[in-house]
Formats: structure tokens, sequence, C-alpha cells
């Protein structure tokens, strides 16, 4: 659907010319990306809830005895295939799929450049949506490897690293082919990000599913901790950093604050925060100074997040203070976003401490890094970012501001208590664990956990709420814009084979013809 | 008049009182300005402060160690070389249960879980496994050359389940105390593993290259409880 002819533009396209011809370059891609993200966000958040509620008695909640009952009568519907189904949509299928649509977004713009085959963006986006919905019947079929993260099926896996190679390949070119003297600093955690995905999931499909390494469940263990580290690491936080420079001074107006350090924050973080996959070794048949090197390097992500966390949340906060706090309402997305990228890093902090690591490792508190990382960083960047693209690609507006604002609180609350709840929870729950009488078992733990874990439920059905707002508020606007573009075409349409009337006064002529064109409409 | 701007011609969806208007603050689009604020601002003391305090614990990670070497496996408090502080600390505590569920924890519970229950389709359940609670030299055959699938264990089957061996990560001592941890766990009720015991079966099976499979083990001996058990 081209731009119709009679409603050039309501003024929501970029004000800069160039911009709004890469935007409209980019529309379709970068809208097939989001809304399939949208639609994964939504299964897989039901998922989660479902997986959450089987995690505690039934009787807590009285609705959740149907997810139990289905739970205890057909496999398909345990909490096994339920907890890879739910996280593995959340993590390819929501957070993926729209990251890949940011990076067109966001490469084509700092490049200057236009799409140039938009056709084999869209081939990629279709195969890998294929892949994931292959990959959801594969585990619910029973299909799934048991390594985190990569339940995936082979099939799916393949499928999904194929097509992301295709959209990679356009990537590439279009960074090649950037306008000379467009230098951005979110391009650098762009490319750092778009290298690693291929490298980390193929080599973790290759050494963990395809051909593991003979004899030895030591190293798979090792691996797969680099894999799911890696996957936060050097795929989410550099595409969610990428947005937060890139959105953050587009919006405020504002430089980015101590703008001489980005560098530093680049390096170190690529260098030390991989390092975090030693967190799930300590205490494992590893050489013990591997596990101790590990441990100090990921320390060190002190450097990286104290840096990141003044550019960003430094600027951020300079912006509320110079607008005030509702002086937008996409804006503080993205402030909570950057919140959430220090409190996820200072969560890492404390894991890189043996003796705190030794507490916490088999709690609650690796569900609440998974909600810092996935949720609190990566996904409410995400949602801002949406919400400014949107209305760009669509020349449209979002229908209700009131709606956006709810999002931002359920979500803001969701958060805020998700980690109150599990972190105190896992300070509870590994207490308990950690107690020398060999009568205490982790069921007991879990018991004295128990009033968390339901807290931690009702919290992530907050955030579901949000996203079923935005999710609903999405709708609502596709279906106005498409109704509106519908008839507006038809209008113009009908207002094109008026026979033409010279009489008439010369500006008012076209005026009674297109009133009752639309009368016509209406009828 | 042009068309786009006779409101006649706008449908009433177009004209929404709460929907975001151009002009709001956040559809402002700053033109590609420099990003980056070339500044030369101070960072404030207490970052510097906050800075230090992270560097001080991370390197707390170093402390406990007096060697480190190829053979030192990371096995927390009470592991072989740790320093003299944390190992004085566990050297009263000599009961097997105590000590096997310390293995336990650290290198089983990420697959069998701490509740023993396992995970349905792929690892099977330690509770009341004929596996667990039978044979001790067969028991002993997997978990120090390891086994692979498929197994079939009380009905449930586990297509691709695969144990890795533990003999060249764990000592004979440390076999035996998880041995009898999970013999005498979540209602399992089978007698207790002497290291002794661990090490003539590491000797009996050393020639066994290869993970075993169910029909191999089946050979070691049927299910049933142990000859030493007189429960």
């Amino acid at each position: 659907m081209a731009t119709s002819p009679t409603i050039a533009t309501q003024g929501y396209t970029s004000t800069d010319p160039e911009l709004a011809a890469i935007d409209a370059s980019v529309r379709w891609p970068v809208m097939a990306c989001f809304l399939t993200a949208v639609h994964w966000m939504v299964v897989g958040t039901f998922f989660l809830v479902y997986a959450s509620s089987l995690a505690h008695p039934q009787d807590t909640f009285p609705i959740l005895g149907l997810f139990v009952s289905l739970s205890d009568n057909f496999s398909m519907f345990t909490y096994g295939r339920i907890w890879p189904a739910a996280v593995d949509t959340l993590v390819y299928g929501w957070a993926t799929t729209g990251g890949l649509g940011l990076a067109i977004w966001i490469l084509a713009r700092t490049c200057r450049t236009p799409v140039r085959s938009p056709a084999t963006l869209m081939t990629a986006i279709v195969f890998w949506n294929l892949g994931i919905a292959t990959g959801l019947i594969g585990i619910f079929l029973g299909d799934s490897n048991s390594v985190e993260l990569l339940e995936f099926p082979a099939y799916a896996a393949w499928t999904l690293w194929l097509s992301y190679v295709l959209f990679a390949v356009w990537a590439v070119v279009t960074w090649l082919g950037r306008r000379p003297g467009h230098d951005h600093v979110a391009q650098s955690w762009l490319l750092v990000a778009l290298f690693s995905f291929p490298w980390l999931f193929g080599g973790g499909s290759v050494l963990l599913d395809g051909k593991p390494l003979a004899g030895s469940g030591v190293i798979q263990e090792l691996i797969s901790a680099w894999y799911v580290h890696g996957l936060y690491t050097l795929w989410f936080a550099p595409l969610g950093l990428a947005l937060l420079y890139y959105l953050i001074p587009k919006m405020s107006g504002l430089p980015i604050r101590y703008g001489t350090k980005t560098q530093a924050a680049f390096w170190t973080w690529i260098i030390f925060a991989p390092w975090t996959a030693v967190h799930d070794l300590v205490g494992g048949p590893f050489p013990a100074e591997t596990v101790t090197t590990g441990l100090v390097l990921s320390g060190l992500i002190f450097l990286p997040v104290a840096l990141i966390g003044m550019n960003l949340v430094g600027t951020a906060f300079a912006a509320e203070e110079k607008h005030g706090h509702h002086g937008g309402i996409v804006f503080p997305f993205l402030t909570l976003s950057a919140v959430c990228f220090v409190l996820a890093g200072i969560a890492e902090q404390i894991l890189s401490i043996r003796s705190a690591n030794e507490l916490l490792r088999f709690t609650m508190f690796r569900e609440c890094n998974f909600f810092l990382w996935l949720y609190g960083f990566f996904s409410f960047g995400l949602f801002g970012a949406i919400y400014y693209i949107v209305p760009r690609l669509l020349d449209f507006s979002w229908r209700s501001s009131a709606l956006i604002r709810a999002h931002y609180y359920f979500s803001l609350y969701g958060i805020l208590l998700v980690i109150a709840m599990v972190g105190f929870g896992s300070v509870v729950q590994g207490e308990t664990l950690e107690s020398p009488d060999p009568l205490v078992t982790i069921t007991i733990a879990d018991q004295n956990a128990l009033n968390f874990h339901i807290a931690s439920t009702v919290c992530i059905s907050l955030i579901a709420i949000g996203s079923g707002i935005f999710a609903l508020h999405l709708g609502w606007m596709l279906l106005n814009c498409i109704n509106i573009r519908v008839r507006a075409n038809r209008l113009a349409s009908e207002i094109l084979h008026e026979p033409y009337e010279p009489e008439g006064p010369a500006g008012a002529s076209p005026a009674p013809g297109t009133a009752a064109a639309k009368k016509e409409v209406a009828a | 008049m042009k068309h786009h701007e006779n409101p006649d011609l706008l449908p009433p969806e177009i004209v929404h009182t709460d929907a975001l208007k151009p002009g709001a603050p956040d559809f402002v689009e700053t033109p590609d300005i420099e990003p980056l604020s070339q500044d030369r601002e101070p960072f404030p003391v207490w970052l510097y402060l906050i800075c230090g305090f992270a560097l001080f614990m991370t390197g707390s990670s170093f402390t406990g160690f007096e060697i480190f070497g190829q053979g030192l496996y990371d096995q927390g408090p009470g592991g072989p070389a740790l320093a003299s502080g944390s190992s004085t600390q566990t050297a009263e505590v000599t009961d097997p249960l105590v000590l096997g569920k310390k293995v336990y924890n650290n290198n089983c519970a990420n697959c069998h879980h701490a509740d023993g229950m396992g995970q349905p389709g792929t690892y099977p359940s330690l509770v009341n496994s004929p596996f667990v609670v039978g044979n001790k030299d067969r028991l002993a055959a997997i978990l120090l050359q390891g086994l692979a699938g498929p197994l079939t264990v009380n009905g449930g089957t586990y297509g691709s389940a695969v144990m890795p061996a533990w003999k060249s990560s764990l000592t004979p001592d440390k076999i035996a105390n998880v041995m009898t941890y999970i013999r005498a766990s979540w209602g399992n009720k089978a007698n207790s593993v002497t290291e002794d015991e661990v090490t003539k079966a590491s000797a009996k099976f050393a020639s066994h290259a290869n993970a075993f499979t169910q029909a191999e083990l089946l050979q070691i001996a049927p299910d049933g409880p142990d000859p030493s058990d007189k429960k």
C-alpha cells in the first residue's frame, strides 16, 4: 500500500526528508519484524504465566487449576515443555525478531542508505518466523533438546540460522555502503551484535546438539554457559545499547553525557562481559584457576556498567529534568530500560563474588537475572522504540496516550516488584539450601520461598497485562490505519473519475464533489 | 482548499482527542547532531567510591586458594586443596550424608534436581529407581563410566539421556558419599556405600571404555536389592 495520493502526510513522518525516505524504504521489513515480534510476545507471555503458575500449588489461584489439570493429563502441557516454550518464544520470537527490526531501522538510518533489496529482508523474516513456529511445535511434540535456550530441535535451529545469515548479509552490505562521515556510536554496538549472534547460535547448536564433544558432559556444561551468557551479553545487550545510544539523544535533544568515554565503555564491555558465563560454573568440576580467573574478569564489568550508566542514565535523567517526567510519554520507557541495564549489571557483579554466587546459584536469582535482561532492559527499550518508530513508518498516530501511560506503569511496577520479590526470595531459598542438615532438601527450600514465588507470578502478570495493552493498542492503531487508507484511496479514485466542471470557482470546485463522493462511500 | 485539509474528508477516527500529536515531545526528531557530548566533565566522587568497592569485592574471589594447578577442581569449601581456612571449617563433618549432599548439589542437581525427581523424558528420577536402590556395582558403573540412552526406568522412557562419566572428576570417596546420599534420600532406603567398594568397582570396570547401555547394566546384575543390603 503506497502512501495515498489524497492524504500526503499526517505529520508523523520524519521532519528530515532524507530520513523520511529511508523510513519509507524500510517500512515493510521493519513492520513485519515488529508485528511478528509482538505476536510472539503475546504467545510467550501466556506460556510464561502458565509455566509460572505450575510452580506453586494450584489452590493459590482457582483459575490456574485449569492449567494444572491440563498439565496433569497431557504431556504436551507439562512444565518441562511449557517453560522452554515460553522462554524460547520470548527470547527468539519476541526479543530477537524485534531486535532485528530495530537493527534494520537504526542501521539504515545511521548509514543514511535506503534499503536496496527489501525482498531479501522479507524472505529472511518469513523464514525466521517459520523457524520459530516449527521449533515451538517441535518442543510441544517432545522433540526438544535438553540444552538451555537451545531447546529448538535441529531442523528449526538451522532454519533460524540460515534465515539470519540472509539478514546479516543485507546488514553488512548496508554498513559497507554507508555514506562517509556518518559514523554513529550505535553502529559499533549493532555490528558486535550482528556478528556475535550467528557465531553463538551456530557454535552452540553444533557443539551442544549437532556434534557434541564426545565423552564429556563437563565440557557441555561449559559450552552451555558460554552460549547463554553470550546471548545476553553479546546479542541482547549490544542491540539494546545501540537502541538507547541512538534514541536517547534523538528524543531528548541532548548529546550523550560523558561522550568521550563511550569507546572505553564499548571495549571494556566486549572484553569483560562474556566472562559472566563463569557464574554458572562455580563449584563444578572445572579447574579452580579457570573459575577464579573468570570470576575476577567478570567482576570487572563494573567498569563498562558504570561508564554506560553514566552515559545513558545520566543523559536520560538530564532529559527528564529538562522536559519534566511527563514531558514525554514514550521517553520514560528508555529511562527505565537504561536503569534496568545498570541493575542487571549490578546483579552480575553480585554473582561474580564467590560467596554470594554459592548462596544464590540454585535459587530464583537466575530467574531474576533473566527478567532484568530480557524484560527490564531489552523489552522496555524495544517498547519505547516501537512507540517511536511505528508512527514514522505508517505516518499514523498512536490512538491513545492514556494506554501508553498505562502500559508504562504496569511495566514499571511489575518489573520493580519482580526484582524485589525474586531477589529476597532467592536469599531465603539460598540460606535454606546452605543448611548442613541432610534432611533439608530443595523442596523445603522451595516451600520456604513459596510466598515469593506466588508474589512473583502476580508481578509477572502485571507485566503481562501491560504487554497485552500494548498489543491491543498496536492492533487498534493498525486497523484504524488500514481502514482510513482504504477509504482515502477509494475517495481519491472517485475524485479522479469525476467529470471536470470548469464553470465553478477555482478553489472551491473539488469540495462539493468530494463531499458527494464521501456520501457515496458511506452509503 | 486542498483535499486533505478539508475536515469533511477525514473519517472520524483520525480526529482522536487522546491520540499522540505530531508535535508531542516524543515525536520530536533532533537532527543528526553530534550525538556524543565532548565536554570533559569529571565523574562524581561517589562513582569512584562504588567502583573501588566493586574492585575490592572482585579481588576477593582470589582468596581461599594457596596454589592453582591443573588437578585442582573448583569444588567450593571442603574441596581438595582449598586454603586451610575453609577446609578446617568443614573438617569435622564426616557424615557421608552431609558430604554426599554437597557433592550431589554441586554436580548432580543441575539435571536430576535437588529433589531427585529429574525431568520427565530427559533425566530419570532417582526416587525409587531400581538402578539407585539396587545393586551397588551397577550404580557405581553408571557413576564411574557414564550411561548412554535409551533407557527405561519405572515405566518412563528417556530416549536421549546421557549421563557423563565422573571417574576423572570425582574421587572414589566423593562417589561413595554421593551414592550413600542418593540411596538414603527422598524415601529411598538402601544401605550405604564405602570408598573401598567404589575403588573395587572402579578397577572392575576400568576396561570398559564407553558409557554403559541399559542392556550392559542388566548384565552386571539384575534388578533387586544389593546382596549386602539386609533389609
